[in-house]
C-alpha cells in the first residue's frame, strides 16, 4: 500500500511497510514471492506500483501459475461484486413487509 | 445452476418505454411534491423492495434494515421539495437509503464480529503459499446468469465482517473513492485500502467452493 502500512486500528502491528514492497535487481533486492503477490495485489491491480516493480510483480506472475490463478479469482471476485449487487440486480427477497408500508405511510401522516 | 436470466440492466430497454418511466416518475414526483397521499404511498411500494435490497447489503440484521428503510423514507418525505427535476428519483432514494444505513451502523452499539484472518490466504516462510490454489471452474459470464449463485455471492458479502463488508460495500459497489470511503468511515484512507483488499481476498475465499465447482446444483 501507499500510505503508512497498517493505519488500521483493528490491525494493530502486522502490516508490512511500502519499503518492504517486492523489488529485484542492483544486488540488494529480494525476488518477488508469492506472499508479495497476494498482499500487494490491489497496488498492482490499480497501477499504483512503481514500474520496476510492477515488471518483477508480473515476471513472477508468468512463472507462477498459483499466482496467476490467484490474481485472476481476485478480478472475479470483483466482478462478481459489482454485478450481483448492482441495482438492476434485486435480491431474492424483494417483498416489502406490508406492515412497513403501513408504518412509513402512517409515521409520514402523523408528522 | 438453475438457468435463469433475469434481465440485468439497460442493454435491452426499448426507447419508448425509457420515455414511458420517464414521464411516469414526473408526474410521481409532481404528486409528490403536491403531496399527494396516493403518490407517497406509489413511491414506497414501488421503489421500497429495491431500496431495502440496498440496506440488507449494509445491514444483514433484517430489523436493522427495515428500521433503516423507514428512516431513508422518512428523510425523503422531508426532503422532497428539494428535489430537482433532472435527478433520477431512483439515484436519490439510492444515496437516501446508503446514508440512512450508515447512520444505523454508526448509532447502534458495534457487535463482536468474526476474524478475517480465517479467510486471508496462508504462506509459508519462504514466501510461497501454503495451500494449493485452484482455478475457479464456474465462469463469470455462467455465474451472473444463475439466481442462486448471484443470491451466494450476496450472501457471502453479509457474511464479511462489518468492518470490512462496509469498505467493500462504498469502494466496490456505491464507487466512492478512497478518500470519500475514509470520511464517510472516519478512517484513514490507508486503512480504506488494507480493509478493502482484505475484504476482496476474504470473499474470494467464501466464493472458491462454489466457484470451483463443487457446490453446481
Amino acid at each position: 500500500m501507499t500510505t503508512p502500512a497498517n493505519p488500521d486500528p483493528l490491525l494493530p502491528g502486522t502490516g508490512r511497510q511500502p519499503t518492504d514492497r517486492p523489488h529485484t535487481g542492483h544486488g540488494h533486492g529480494r525476488l518477488v514471492t508469492c506472499r508479495d503477490c497476494g498482499e500487494f495485489l490491489a497496488d498492482y491491480l490499480d497501477g499504483e506500483l512503481p514500474e520496476a516493480q510492477r515488471a518483477s510483480f508480473e515476471q513472477h506472475l508468468r512463472k507462477c501459475p498459483p499466482c496467476e490463478a490467484y490474481l485472476t479469482a481476485y478480478q472475479e471476485t470483483i466482478r462478481l461484486t459489482k454485478t450481483c449487487c448492482c441495482p438492476d440486480a434485486p435480491d431474492n427477497r424483494s417483498q416489502l413487509p406490508q406492515g412497513l408500508v403501513e408504518a412509513i405511510l402512517a409515521a409520514r401522516a402523523a408528522g | 445452476m438453475d438457468g435463469d436470466t433475469e434481465p440485468s440492466g439497460g442493454a435491452t430497454t426499448i426507447p419508448a418505454t425509457t420515455a414511458d418511466s420517464a414521464t411516469e416518475e414526473r408526474r410521481l414526483v409532481a404528486g409528490l411534491q403536491a403531496g399527494d397521499a396516493a403518490a407517497y404511498e406509489t413511491l414506497v411500494r414501488e421503489y421500497g423492495p429495491r431500496m431495502l435490497s440496498v440496506a440488507r447489503r449494509f445491514l444483514p440484521d433484517e430489523n436493522d434494515a427495515l428500521d433503516a428503510l423507514q428512516d431513508a423514507f422518512l428523510s425523503a418525505f422531508k426532503a422532497m421539495d428539494g428535489f430537482q427535476e433532472h435527478a433520477r428519483l431512483s439515484t436519490w432514494l439510492h444515496r437516501i437509503v446508503v446514508n440512512a444505513s450508515l447512520m444505523k451502523l454508526r448509532r447502534r452499539k458495534r457487535r463482536p464480529e468474526r476474524s478475517i484472518e480465517d479467510l486471508l490466504p496462508k504462506y509459508l516462510s519462504d514466501g510461497h503459499m501454503a495451500n494449493p490454489v485452484e482455478r475457479w471452474a464456474v465462469t463469470y459470464d455462467t455465474a451472473v446468469q444463475d439466481r442462486e449463485t448471484r443470491e451466494f455471492v450476496r450472501q457471502a458479502i453479509a457474511d464479511l465482517p462489518e468492518s470490512h463488508r462496509t469498505v467493500l460495500l462504498l469502494r466496490d459497489i456505491e464507487e466512492k473513492t478512497t478518500d470519500e470511503t475514509a470520511e464517510i468511515l472516519q478512517i484513514q484512507p490507508g486503512a480504506v485500502k488494507t480493509r478493502l483488499h482484505r475484504a476482496r481476498q476474504a470473499l474470494k475465499t467464501l466464493l472458491d467452493t462454489r466457484m470451483q465447482g463443487d457446490m453446481l446444483s
